[in-house]
C-alpha cells in the first residue's frame, strides 16, 4: 500500500515536472482514497496555464484568472467526473463541488489575479474561479458558493 | 344604396372599436411589462441580497477575528506557533477586504449601516502589521513574543462592541430590505389582479366586438343573398320570357317560311316579275335568318338549364362532316363562298352524338361563310392526331382582334357588330358550340389573325379499337361504358 502510494506521487511528480515533494511551500494538497498529492505555487504555475476573463460578486471589475484547470489536475490524478471533491479553505471552511463542473467548464484554480500572485488577505494563494461571463447559466448562488477563496487542500470523495 | 350606406356605418364602428381595443392592448401589455420588469428587478435585488448575504460574510469576519484572539492567547500562552498566528491575522484581514469589494460593498452601501468599523478595523490591521512580524521573526525574545500576543488580543478587544453592532445593524438592514420586498410583492399581486381584470375586461370587449362583427356580417350575407337571388330570377324571368316568346314565334314563322318556299315554287313557271321574285327570296331569306335565330335563343336556355341531353353512339366523322358540308352548301353559295373539304382514307369513329357534332360542325362552317369576303375558299379539314379526331374550319376572312379574343366564346359576342351586314347573327353561335362540345367531352380552340382570317378546331377522342362488329356492340351501351 505504501509503495503504491509512493509510487503514484512519483509518477505525479515526474509528469509535473520539479520534485519538491517535502517543499515547506505547498499550498495546496490533493487527496485521493488512493494517493496525497502536493503542488508549490511554483509547480502549479509551470503546469499549462488556463485564463479567464470574467466578472463575479466579490471583483469590483472585470478580472484576469489564471491558473491550471481543475480538469487538469482531475485528469492527471485519474479522478472520474462522477466524483465530488471536497474544496477546503484556509479557516476550515470547505464546500462540495461535483467534479463534473471541471469538464462543462473551464473551471481554473487561480494563482494569479490580473499577473499577480494573491496574497492569503487577498483571496490567495488559490482561488477557485467559474468562468461567470462566459456562462450566464453560472451566475447563480449555487455557482457563488463553489468560489472558494483561500484554496488549501482538495479531497476527493 | 341603403345596404352600403349600412355596410359604410358599420365598418367605420368596427374600425373605430378595433383601434380602441389595440390601444387598450398596447396599454395593457406596456403596463404588464413594466410590473414584471419591476418584478423581476426586485427579484434580483433581493436573489444578490440573499446569495452575498453581507450578515453570513459579517459573521465570518466576526468568527475570525475571535479565531484570531483565541490563537494570540493560546500563543500568549506558549501554545501554537507564530507562523499559525500570522496566518490567521491574514484571514481575519481577508474578511474585512471581502467585505469592501464587489457585490457585498454595494449592498452594505446601499444599507442605511455604519460602515466605517470597517475602515477603522482595516487601519488597526495596518497597525497591527508590524507587530504580526516581529513576532514571526526568529531573533524575538519568547517573553516578548508572548507579551506582544497580550497586547494584539488588548487592541481587538476594543472592537468586539463595535462588530457587534455592525452585525446588528446589517442583520436589521438585511431583514428590513427583505421585509419591504414582500410589501412590494405584495403591491404588485394587487397589480397584477388589476391587470388580469383589465385584460378580462379587454378580452370580453373583444368577443363583444366580435359577436357584433358576425352578426353585421350576417345581415349583409343575407342582404348580398337577397339581391343575389332577385339577380337569378330576374334573369330566369328574362330568359323563360325569350324562350315563350322564341316558341310562340317558331310556330307562325315555320308556316310562313313553308307558305313562302310553297309560293316560290307556285309563282316559279308562271310569274315573270324578277322584282317579285327578289322580293320573295329577299322574305324567304329573312324568314330563315329569324328562325335560326329563335331556334339558337332556345339552344341557349336549353343548355343554360341543363336541358340538353346527349346520347353517344360510335359515329364515323368523315360521314357527319360530309353531311354538314352538303347542308350548309346552298348557304355559302349565296353568300359566294365555297367550301374544299378534305377527308383521311379511314373511319374516324368517335363515341359521340352525331346531331350535336353535325351541329357544332354547322355552326362553325356557316361562321366561316358568314365572316369572309365573297370568292373564298373555306377549308374543312378532318384528321388524325393520334388518338384525336381533329376538325379543322379556316377561313380567310376578317379574323378575330387580338383583345376580343378571350370573350369569343361568350354569349352575345360579336365581331364588329353593324360591319357584317347581312350576315348578322344571334351572337349565340360560338357559345352554344362551346356548350356543346364541352357537353361531349371534346375540345375547341381558334387560332386567328386580324384580317388575315381564323382558323377554329375542334378536337374529339377516337375510339381506340373499333371494328364494324364492335359498333353494334356499342350502340345500346350506355355512356359510362366509353373507353
Amino acid at each position: 500500500m505504501l509503495f503504491q502510494k509512493i509510487s503514484c506521487v512519483i509518477l505525479v511528480v515526474m509528469s509535473f515536472g520539479a520534485p519538491t515533494l517535502l517543499s515547506a511551500e505547498d499550498i495546496l494538497t490533493i487527496t485521493t482514497p488512493k494517493s496525497t498529492t502536493s503542488f508549490t505555487q511554483e509547480e502549479l504555475l509551470g503546469m499549462p496555464q488556463t485564463t479567464v476573463v470574467t466578472l463575479n460578486d466579490y471583483v469590483d471589475d472585470v478580472t484576469t484568472f489564471q491558473g491550471p484547470s481543475l480538469r487538469l489536475l482531475l485528469e492527471k490524478l485519474d479522478i472520474s467526473q462522477d466524483a465530488t471533491l471536497k474544496m477546503v479553505a484556509l479557516n476550515g471552511f470547505s464546500s462540495d463541488i461535483p467534479a463534473s463542473d471541471a469538464f462543462n467548464y473551464s473551471v481554473v484554480l487561480a494563482v494569479l489575479r490580473n499577473g499577480k500572485t494573491m496574497p492569503v488577505r487577498e483571496k490567495g494563494p488559490i482561488w477557485v474561479i467559474y468562468p461567470m461571463d462566459e456562462h450566464p447559466e453560472l451566475q447563480s448562488d449555487i455557482y457563488n458558493g463553489r468560489l472558494v477563496w483561500q484554496l488549501k487542500s482538495i479531497s476527493v470523495e | 344604396m341603403a345596404t352600403e350606406v349600412h355596410l359604410g356605418r358599420v365598418i367605420r364602428r368596427v374600425k373605430f372599436l378595433r383601434g380602441l381595443l389595440l390601444l387598450l392592448f398596447i396599454g395593457a401589455v406596456g403596463f404588464a411589462i413594466n410590473v414584471v420588469h419591476d418584478l423581476d428587478q426586485g427579484v434580483r435585488s433581493l436573489r444578490t441580497a440573499e446569495q452575498n448575504d453581507p450578515v453570513w460574510v459579517a459573521s465570518h469576519l466576526q468568527a475570525e477575528l475571535l479565531q484570531l484572539k483565541s490563537d494570540l492567547s493560546q500563543f500568549a500562552l506558549g501554545y501554537g506557533s507564530a507562523n499559525d498566528v500570522a496566518l490567521r491575522f491574514d484571514i481575519a484581514w481577508s474578511r474585512i477586504n471581502v467585505l469592501q469589494e464587489g457585490k457585498l460593498s454595494q449592498i452594505i452601501g446601499s444599507f442605511p449601516v455604519d460602515a466605517s468599523i470597517l475602515a477603522e478595523l482595516e487601519a488597526e490591521f495596518q497597525s497591527l502589521e508590524p507587530a504580526i512580524k516581529r513576532l514571526n521573526s526568529n531573533n524575538i525574545n519568547e517573553e516578548v513574543g508572548r507579551s506582544i500576543a497580550e497586547d494584539l488580543v488588548l487592541s481587538l478587544n476594543g472592537f468586539n462592541g463595535s462588530i457587534k453592532d455592525f452585525l446588528v445593524s446589517l442583520a436589521q438592514a438585511t431583514t428590513k430590505a427583505e421585509t419591504e420586498f414582500r410589501a412590494e410583492l405584495l403591491s404588485y399581486s394587487h397589480t397584477v389582479v388589476y391587470l388580469s381584470l383589465t385584460i378580462l375586461c379587454l378580452l370580453g370587449i373583444f368577443i363583444l366586438e366580435l359577436v357584433i362583427e358576425l352578426r353585421a356580417s350576417r345581415k349583409t350575407e343575407s342582404e348580398m343573398s337577397i339581391l343575389a337571388t332577385e339577380a337569378q330570377s330576374a334573369a330566369r324571368m328574362k330568359m323563360n320570357f325569350m324562350s315563350v316568346i322564341s316558341h310562340e314565334l317558331r310556330t307562325p314563322l315555320t308556316s310562313i317560311i313553308g307558305g313562302l318556299t310553297l309560293l316560290k315554287r307556285r309563282l316559279d313557271g308562271t310569274m315573270k316579275d324578277a322584282t317579285a321574285h327578289k322580293l320573295l327570296d329577299v322574305a324567304s331569306r329573312n324568314g330563315d335568318r329569324l328562325l335560326a335565330l329563335v331556334n339558337d335563343i332556345l339552344d341557349a336556355q336549353a343548355l343554360s338549364e341543363g336541358k340538353v341531353s346527349v346520347q353517344r353512339v360510335p359515329e364515323d366523322l368523315n360521314r357527319i362532316v360530309i353531311s354538314a358540308v352538303e347542308g350548309c352548301h346552298s348557304y355559302a353559295e349565296q353568300l359566294g363562298v365555297r367550301y374544299q373539304l378534305s377527308t383521311p382514307n379511314e373511319e374516324m369513329v368517335v363515341l359521340t352524338d352525331s346531331a350535336r357534332v353535325n351541329q357544332i360542325v354547322v355552326n362553325l362552317i356557316s361562321n366561316a361563310a358568314k365572316f369572309t369576303s365573297a370568292g373564298d375558299v373555306v377549308e374543312i379539314c378532318l384528321k388524325r392526331d393520334g388518338q384525336t379526331a381533329r376538325i379543322e374550319v379556316t377561313d380567310h376572312g376578317i379574323g378575330i382582334p387580338a383583345d376580343r379574343q378571350s370573350a369569343i366564346f361568350t354569349p352575345f359576342h360579336q365581331i364588329n357588330p353593324g360591319t357584317t351586314g347581312d350576315n348578322k347573327s344571334s351572337g349565340l353561335g360560338l357559345s352554344i358550340t362551346k356548350q356543346l362540345i364541352d357537353l361531349l367531352d371534346g375540345d375547341i380552340g381558334f387560332n386567328s389573325v386580324e384580317g388575315r382570317g381564323s382558323t377554329f378546331w375542334i378536337e374529339l377522342n377516337l375510339l381506340s379499337e373499333f371494328s364494324p362488329r364492335v359498333e353494334t356492340q356499342y350502340r345500346p351501351a350506355p355512356v359510362s361504358a366509353a373507353t
